[in-house]
């Protein structure tokens, strides 16, 4: 399925080129999402602290301020 | 061995997922496209040139929404700095991309890109690693604690003389600057990427940290949010030339999306100091590399003409001609064989080896930075569940 899909593309590629540039740019943008949205459940699923850290450049703007 | 729809070649899997993954890593940790590094590394691997930077691109766009997620959740990104500073990268990438046309025109594209590329690496790493050391010095006198510094003198200026409305404030940084100063630090940014024919990443959050003031951390997750939008718009326009090899980009897109997480999770665990100090070190090496393929310049130009012309008289066109160029073996036969040239040959041979010299550091640079920022991610992680072990510890024994 996934090759029929990059096969798919290549035909996009050679006949249509605007339709696999928004294809590609689609693609991209949804796995890129997908995987951010699975990782980050696999993250809260494993217990693993994400946002707890120091942000030390407060620390040096307030001895700026 | 996969088949490439696209292109047509076949090339293993692997050499696309495991630079993916270091490029991921880096990516994330020093909030930057990579490009630079991912463009010779396929090279190295035999993707083929002509697919490598659109590929590339279009990567980018998926790679930089799974960092910019990491770092947004961190509370790294400024929207608003990151939206000005698109309007001025656009414009700036436009300026650049109309600049190289002329100089291709004129036919010294090629050495006047790398002597930019030179001067500007070298002059940043330079720069960067003063303002490193000098630094470590003050806070060995004083014996404060080296984490991260805001601000500069040029910063200061800028966000407290430089009044020109409309001012943008940016929360999470906490800075006030005219948005002239953002929209014009973009451009020349932009500038220099659309000269360069890169992302820019490695240029902009230096540019972030030390013209606006802005703090190295933010600096890095809002040049990442800005590369979504950059990425997005190549991928597009590479796509519709045709450049993209959409299943090389799905492979690297799986391996960086890995890597980005490690990178990401690295900043949490290390000052944004230290995040220049390596930034610094891979912007040098990136010039080091820079600089040996133009002394492969001064060989290339004394065979090139001669060599160029006869292949043009056999009838080649300009392409068949530059991937000709590529293969060492078709190359001799061409040149020694053919044209009877061992000399011309001689000055061919020093350039493809410094060629592959140059993309070797490149390609070792990003899987050993890889490497160091993955210890340090997986250290901190360790000493973070060993604290929270002990601190859970210390209470059990209150109770």
């Amino acid at each position: 399925m996934i090759m029929d899909f990059f096969n798919w593309s290549a035909y996009l590629a050679k006949n249509n080129p605007v339709a696999y540039g928004v294809t590609v740019m689609l693609t991209m943008a949804g796995l890129g999402v997908a995987i951010a949205l699975a990782v980050d459940g696999i993250f809260r699923l494993f217990g693993i602290h994400l946002g707890y850290y120091k942000k030390e450049f407060e620390d040096e703007l307030s001895r700026k301020s | 061995m996969v088949h490439m729809p696209v292109s047509g070649v076949e090339m293993a899997w692997w050499p696309l997922v495991l630079i993916g993954f270091c490029v991921g890593v880096i990516g994330g940790y020093f909030g930057i496209g990579g490009a630079f590094m991912v463009t010779p590394s396929l090279n190295i691997f035999g993707f083929p040139m002509a697919y490598a930077v659109g590929t590339d691109q279009a990567h980018l766009a998926g790679k930089s929404i799974v960092a910019t997620f990491r770092h947004w959740r961190f509370g790294h990104v400024s929207y608003v700095i990151a939206f000005t500073f698109i309007i001025g990268t656009f414009a700036g990438v436009e300026v650049g991309a109309q600049i190289i046309m002329w100089l291709t025109k004129k036919g010294i594209a090629g050495p006047v890109v790398r002597w930019i590329y030179i001067v500007l690496l070298f002059g940043l790493a330079a720069w960067m690693f003063y303002d490193y050391f000098s630094s470590l010095a003050r806070a060995k006198k004083t014996g404060k604690e080296l984490t991260d510094k805001v601000g500069t003198a040029l910063s200061d200026w800028v966000q407290n003389k430089l009044n020109v409305p409309p001012m943008v404030y940016c929360g999470i940084a906490k800075i006030r600057v005219s948005a002239w100063a953002v929209v014009f630090i973009a451009c020349l940014t932009g500038l220099v990427a659309g000269v360069l024919g890169v992302g820019g990443g490695f240029f902009r959050v230096p540019c972030m940290v030390y013209v606006l003031g802005m703090p190295t951390k933010i600096a890095v997750g809002t040049d990442l949010f800005e590369i979504v939008m950059s990425g997005a718009y190549g991928g597009l326009s590479y796509g519709m030339k045709g450049a993209v090899e959409i299943m090389g980009a799905t492979l690297m897109l799986c391996g960086a999306a890995i890597g980005a997480q490690i990178g990401t999770l690295t900043t949490k665990y290390v000052y944004g100091f230290f995040i220049r100090l390596m930034l610094a070190i891979t912007v040098f090496l990136s010039g080091t590399s820079v600089a040996i393929k133009q002394i492969g310049w001064f060989y290339e130009r004394t065979y090139s003409t001669t060599v160029s012309a006869f292949l043009k008289q056999a009838g080649m066109k300009s392409q068949e001609i530059t991937n000709l160029l590529q293969s060492k073996d078709k190359a001799y036969h061409y040149i020694v064989e053919v044209m009877n040239r061992p000399d011309l040959y001689a000055a061919y041979s020093t350039n493809y080896i410094l060629t592959q010299i140059s993309q070797f550091i490149m390609l070792g640079s990003a899987i050993g930075l890889a490497c160091f920022l993955m210890y340090l991610c997986f250290r901190g992680m360790a000493r973070e569940r060993q604290s929270r072990l002990m601190e859970a510890k210390a209470k059990e024994v209150k109770v």
